[in-house]
């Protein structure tokens, strides 16, 4: 060889999950916004091509198998050919069936359709060895009876042996007896391919079970297609065929299986003995034989020449590639962890070229969907006159650009993985260089700590300098991660990012890597408009996971390079469902506290046997301790812990009742929907539901609480052997607070009533005396923002244009407060029920129950203007920070479209006036 | 006028699978088949299974005069029996032969399994010159007295050696099979026979099948002959049902019938009159028109029926 092997870079971007309901995948087809497939049980499916999620199904499109699918992109129509002899015609956006067409009596299977634009006609391959053509521009409705000639003496002398009679009410056509080609082959006609001959002449190809391929010269005179020529294949293209085979043309017995036309004139046909016969359409010659590696000979059961490239899917599930001009073998598709085996035989193939350049490979599993393109001088650019590529290639570009920025593992806190945190931090600050960002750089974290990564892009408008009170939007975000966890309970490596099903999974996918780069991608997208407001800064950092180390230092250490926030805008927090999009306007405060209590005076366990009543026991004084923090049903028993909490008021009842009906009507599978419904008793099941769910949200958001994390003796020995007493004992706990709560005053309150239970626990205690040691630490204030606020209705309508909700305006809590709370939180259930749906506004407002540290420390920092705004990308399944960790690819398209909305108006709302605060 | 059935695969197939458990099994075609031409619906005159287990090796046949439903010994090997090429037979007695084993479908002759539906109309007056025309040893093989073994016995007169081959191509087998039936028709014309002869032959050597509908008219039908093909027979997990299952493009199942095993009407197609069905040791299935003097493309539709 002296040109190199060319590098096959495809890579695995979406698994499809097809399910057993509807058997192996026997046809593919790409429209521009559908991928759509063909199956065994006869249905027809189809998902959207940027998002990847299910759109439409025909199910029992076909009564056995849907075998064969055609295009006509001109007016939108999808066909497809079934076992039960039918061609059925579909609208290709919605799947709304039009009209269905009968094949040529006994025409068996519809293995194969060929749509021609240009004659506006179709050739189906039969089963019965014949090829048909379908004038479909004339069409004439069926004649009575037609149908009724062709009844079975045998199947329609039973009922339940299904029909030959068409639908009722669907338009029914049937092929033509004159447009039938009968014997057209000498076996099954699996193949039939629109295409031209060299002269530029439309042509159908057509090949099947005999192992012959055809060429028909297909005219506009309305005319079915006349056989022009039969395309020879050298003798032994059927190699591994028996020993009778005497290499003659009606002996090989190997038929073809597949076609596919290449872009510069050349046809290729599969063969069942593994090989792919390669025909120069200009001279009409069989130039070559590629040939599968010796002793494998999977059948070939799908071609496709597209963007350069030839792909042969066979029958071991493997995807082999050569390059479709210089026919250089070119690897095979094949993931990291790939088992083409388990995958079942590839039948089907789509894609390529203009269309975005994905592969789509379907057959016995699930459907791959392959992206990535290639890498090799020799081979020749996709052509010229192909399609221009989908308008909105951003979607594919951002979940590339997420998948390599999840490969790198910026788990903070391990030292090993130090390194690629630095990495992780470079990949962004080059991403955002890369965008435009006027300055980006990082930004020194804590000593040892992961740096933090700042960018700057500058208002459009230009005007003056950036300086230390230009007026700015702060986009808060952290680039570490949780660590993986348990690897075997991930389906696929956390790191290595895959698709499944309209999801991307990996570890940082939705904290915060995906909504990150949605963010940085939408204000960039803004700045290549010119319509950026403001400047917007960036302040993504890699400490958050471990309580936002080294955050305050390094931001008040350059506080000049924020300017003024006007917004701190983030997306770091969840829907409260599945399917109604939600902006976060509160999150609880938390103090994180450990208790140790030890007993000084001996530095190692004793023996209770031995010394039991003798010396102190620190655990038992510990137990004590905790014991008297909270009640059993969670009250925190602290002194003056509920005083601060601000009361419940009528419009807050109200407005949880509405969100409560709203998310219990619409999103009933939903995960905290379904646990709260399981819960419930069966009669009133409805209300009760309600009810615990409106307690348990209440109880989330609104009202502080005590945790009590783990309890733990101080050496190695005590946990394993119960005849010791422990020389220390320590707890950890947290505190979550609310509104009106003071953090400092809470830990000061916890603090004192810690010791004050402690030194009630030693008084009278053995000689030997206990010390406390105690450590409360305030580690973020709650949260609260104004949702009536400006930017917070802008951020409502953003999501409502992002995710086109109809919908009121935005509720906001100015809602009159005479009504009077109810004494029951759950609220009456005196609404009638057709209200439900119809009260809410969307997106809903919610809380969270966590807490962020940086949020309301920066709110805070740049006050009095900044007002936070969290925006939550993801899903409540997304499984933040636990295995299969995982972000829809719906959601991070509409979210990138929400922050662009929101920034593009946010000139409206704030007060840009740059100067000090007044 | 019989009723047979032939099924070839990669996967052999439990012969219960075939031969009784489905709904219109070829059992159920001995009591009550549905498209004979006389309209009989009882094929009680004796069967024949035949089996191959390998590739190159003799089949096996088991044959008996009793009527099929009632013969407990086919129940029983039918339920332990797997084969990948099954050949199987119900008899209607035609032109007064005896009912004898000798004279039950199918037959064999080295790796050579045959088996016929129909009956070759004033056979008696063309058997002289049919049994004249046979090589001593193939003269000799004869046991019975049917038609059915007669033309294939002018088959084998058309192979070089074919006691001893263990293999034929599948072009070879067709071309001796439209030789047979051209004779046929020959010595038929020549002896001035106007009646209809049916031949739905099929032979097989254990990889290739081959097998015809044919009729000597060019206005009516053969006698009925089905054929279904996929990756798998068998019966569905809810309904019981038998369905050809069709997993994958590849065909590793076919199934020839002179009527249906089931009532699921896209698992069976019709094989056109005077059509010759190739099964290849790879299972594709080929079709060929027999373009002969009988040959006639607008041959009435199914309302003239007359299987």
């Amino acid at each position: 060889m002296n040109s190199p092997a060319p590098q096959l870079r495809q890579a695995l971007h979406q698994t499809l999950s097809v399910g057993p309901d509807h058997g192996a995948v026997l046809a593919l087809a790409q429209t521009r916004d559908l991928l759509i497939a063909g199956t065994q049980r006869g249905d027809i499916l189809a998902w959207s091509r940027t998002t990847f999620r299910r759109t439409h199904a025909a199910l029992g499109a076909h009564a056995a198998g849907c075998l064969s699918l055609a295009l006509d992109t001109a007016h939108h129509v999808l066909f497809s050919g079934g076992g039960d002899g039918r061609v059925r015609a579909w609208d290709a956006r919605s799947l709304a069936p039009l009209y269905t067409v009968h094949g040529g009596e006994n025409a068996g299977g519809v293995l194969a359709l060929a749509y021609f634009g240009d004659q506006d006609a179709l050739a189906l391959g039969c089963q019965n060895a014949s090829v048909q053509w379908f004038d479909v521009g004339r069409r004439r409705a069926m004649v009575g009876g037609e149908l009724a000639e062709r009844r079975s003496r045998f199947f329609d002398a039973r009922a339940d042996s299904g029909s030959a009679s068409p639908e009722p009410g669907a338009p029914a056509y049937v092929v033509d007896e004159r447009c039938v080609a009968a014997y057209a082959h000498s076996g099954y006609v699996y193949c039939a391919l629109a295409g031209r001959l060299a002269d530029g002449r439309a042509a159908l190809f057509t090949a099947g079970g005999d192992g012959a391929v055809r060429v028909w010269r297909v005219s506009d005179d309305g005319q079915p297609p006349q056989p022009l020529h039969v395309l020879a294949r050298p003798a032994g293209a059927g190699a591994g065929a028996s020993a009778s085979d005497s290499g003659s043309d009606d002996d090989d017995d190997s038929c073809v299986h597949a076609l596919a036309l290449g872009a510069d004139g050349l046809l290729f046909a599969g063969l069942q003995s593994g090989a792919v016969c390669v025909w120069d359409l200009e001279t009409m010659q069989c130039i070559r034989t590629l040939a599968p590696a010796a002793g494998a000979a999977p059948s070939v059961f799908a071609l496709l020449a597209a963007g350069g490239l030839l792909y042969a899917g066979g029958a071991d599930g493997r995807v082999r590639v050569w390059t479709a001009a210089d026919l250089q073998p070119a690897g095979h598709l094949a993931a990291a962890d790939d088992d083409a085996a388990a995958r079942g035989p590839v039948l089907a193939l789509a894609g390529g070229g203009g269309t975005g350049g994905e592969v789509v490979v379907g057959g016995g599993g699930d459907i791959g969907v392959w992206a990535g393109g290639w890498r090799d001088a020799h081979v020749p650019q996709p052509q010229p006159d192909a399609p221009a590529p989908a308008a909105d290639a951003g979607p594919q570009d951002m979940l590339r650009t997420l998948g390599r920025w999840v490969r790198l593992r910026s788990v903070a806190g391990v030292p090993e993985l130090q390194p690629e945190c630095r990495r992780a931090a470079l990949f962004l600050r080059d991403l955002l260089q890369q965008h435009g960002a006027a300055d980006a750089r990082l930004l020194a974290g804590a000593p040892g700590a992961n740096p933090l990564v700042y960018a700057r892009f500058d208002a459009t408008a230009g005007g003056a300098a950036f300086a230390a009170d230009t007026p700015t939007v702060l986009v808060y975000g952290h680039y570490d991660v949780m660590p993986a966890g348990d690897a075997a309970l991930w389906a696929a490596p956390a790191f290595d990012m895959r698709g499944r099903d309209g999801h991307v999974y990996g570890r940082g996918v939705s904290d915060d890597k995906g909504p990150v780069l949605a963010m940085a991608l939408a204000v960039a997208d803004l700045h290549v408009r010119g319509r950026l407001a403001l400047p917007v800064v960036f302040c993504i950092e890699g400490e958050e996971e471990r309580g936002s180390l080294g955050l305050q230092a390094a931001v008040a250490a350059h506080r000049a390079l924020f300017g003024a926030p006007r917004v701190v805008l983030l997306s770091s927090a969840y829907w409260l469902g599945e399917r109604t999009p939600c902006l976060t306007y509160g999150m609880r405060g938390a103090i994180r506290a450990t208790v140790r209590v030890a007993a000084p005076a001996r530095a190692a366990d004793v023996h209770a046997g031995v010394w039991g009543g003798a010396v102190s026991e620190p655990l038992a004084c510990l137990a004590h301790v905790l014991a008297r923090l909270a009640t059993p049903g969670g009250r925190v028993l602290v002194p003056g812990f509920y005083d601060a909490v601000r009361a419940v008021g009528a419009a807050e009842t109200r407005a949880m009742r509405r969100l409560v009906r709203w998310i219990t009507a619409k999103e009933a599978d939903a995960p905290l929907v379904a646990r709260a419904a399981a819960a419930s008793p069966q009669p009133e099941r409805r209300a009760a539901t309600r009810a615990r769910l409106h307690a348990q949200l209440m109880r989330r958001w609104r009202h502080p609480t005590l945790t009590v994390h783990h309890v733990d003796v101080s050496t190695g020995a005590a946990p394993s052997n119960a005849t010791l007493v422990p020389a220390a004992a320590q707890a950890s706990l947290s505190v979550r607070v609310v509104p009106d709560q003071s953090l400092d005053a809470i830990a000061a309150g916890l603090r004192a009533h810690i010791e004050h239970v402690f030194a009630e626990c030693c008084a009278g205690g053995v000689d030997d005396s206990l010390r406390l040691e105690l450590d409360v630490q305030p580690v973020a204030q709650w949260w609260l923002a104004d949702p009536a606020a400006p930017v917070y209705r802008l951020a409502a309508r953003a999501i409502r244009e992002a995710w086109a909700l109809g919908g009121e305006p935005l509720e906001s809590e100015s809602e009159p407060e005479s009504e009077p709370a109810s004494d029951n939180e759950s609220g009456d259930e005196s609404e009638p029920e057709s209200a439900a749906a119809d009260f809410a506004s969307t997106p809903l407002l919610i809380r969270e129950g966590g807490s962020i540290p940086a949020v309301p420390w920066l709110e805070a920092f740049f006050a009095p203007h900044a007002v936070a705004v969290n925006l939550p990308m993801g899903q409540s399944s997304d499984n933040a920070h636990m295995a299969n960790e995982r972000i829809s690819i719906e959601n991070l398209i509409r979210g990138r479209d929400v922050v662009y909305r929101l920034l593009d108006g946010i000139g409206d709302v704030v007060d840009t006036t740059q100067g000090p605060a007044p | 006028m019989c009723r047979f059935l032939l099924y070839k695969s990669n996967s052999p197939i439990l012969l219960a699978d075939l031969l009784t458990r489905p709904a219109h099994s070829i059992i159920m075609q001995s009591t009550n088949c549905k498209l004979r031409m006389d309209m009989g619906q009882s094929n009680g005159d004796g069967f024949g299974i035949g089996w191959f287990d390998e590739p190159r090796t003799k089949g096996c046949i088991f044959t008996s005069t009793l009527p099929a439903w009632s013969n407990v010994n086919l129940q029983r090997l039918a339920e332990k029996i797997k084969s990948g090429l099954v050949f199987a037979h119900v008899r209607a007695t035609t032109g007064g032969t005896a009912t004898s084993e000798t004279n039950c479908h199918p037959w064999q002759y080295g790796n050579l399994m045959w088996m016929h539906n129909g009956n070759i109309g004033g056979f008696e007056a063309i058997k002289r010159r049919l049994q004249n025309s046979l090589r001593e040893e193939i003269y000799l093989w004869i046991q019975g007295t049917t038609d059915s073994e007669h033309a294939f016995a002018l088959f084998l007169n058309m192979l070089d050696d074919p006691l001893h081959r263990t293999e034929f191509s599948h072009r070879e087998l067709r071309q001796a099979m439209l030789r047979t039936i051209e004779q046929i028709n020959v010595w038929l014309d020549e002896a001035g026979i106007t009646d209809t002869s049916l031949m739905n032959f099929a032979v097989t050597d254990g990889q290739s099948v081959v097998c015809t509908r044919y009729i000597t008219s060019s206005e009516r039908e053969g006698a009925s002959l089905f054929y279904s093909s996929g990756s798998e027979f068998r019966n569905e997990e809810e309904s019981g049902q038998y369905r050809m299952v069709k997993a994958n493009k590849r065909e590793d199942v076919v199934v020839v019938a002179s009527e249906p095993l089931t009532y699921e009407r896209s698992d069976w197609m019709v094989i056109p009159t005077n059509t010759l069905l190739v099964i290849t040791p790879r299972l594709n299935v080929r079709l060929y028109p027999i373009m002969d003097q009988y040959w006639n493309p607008h041959r009435g539709r199914q309302k003239h029926f007359l299987a």
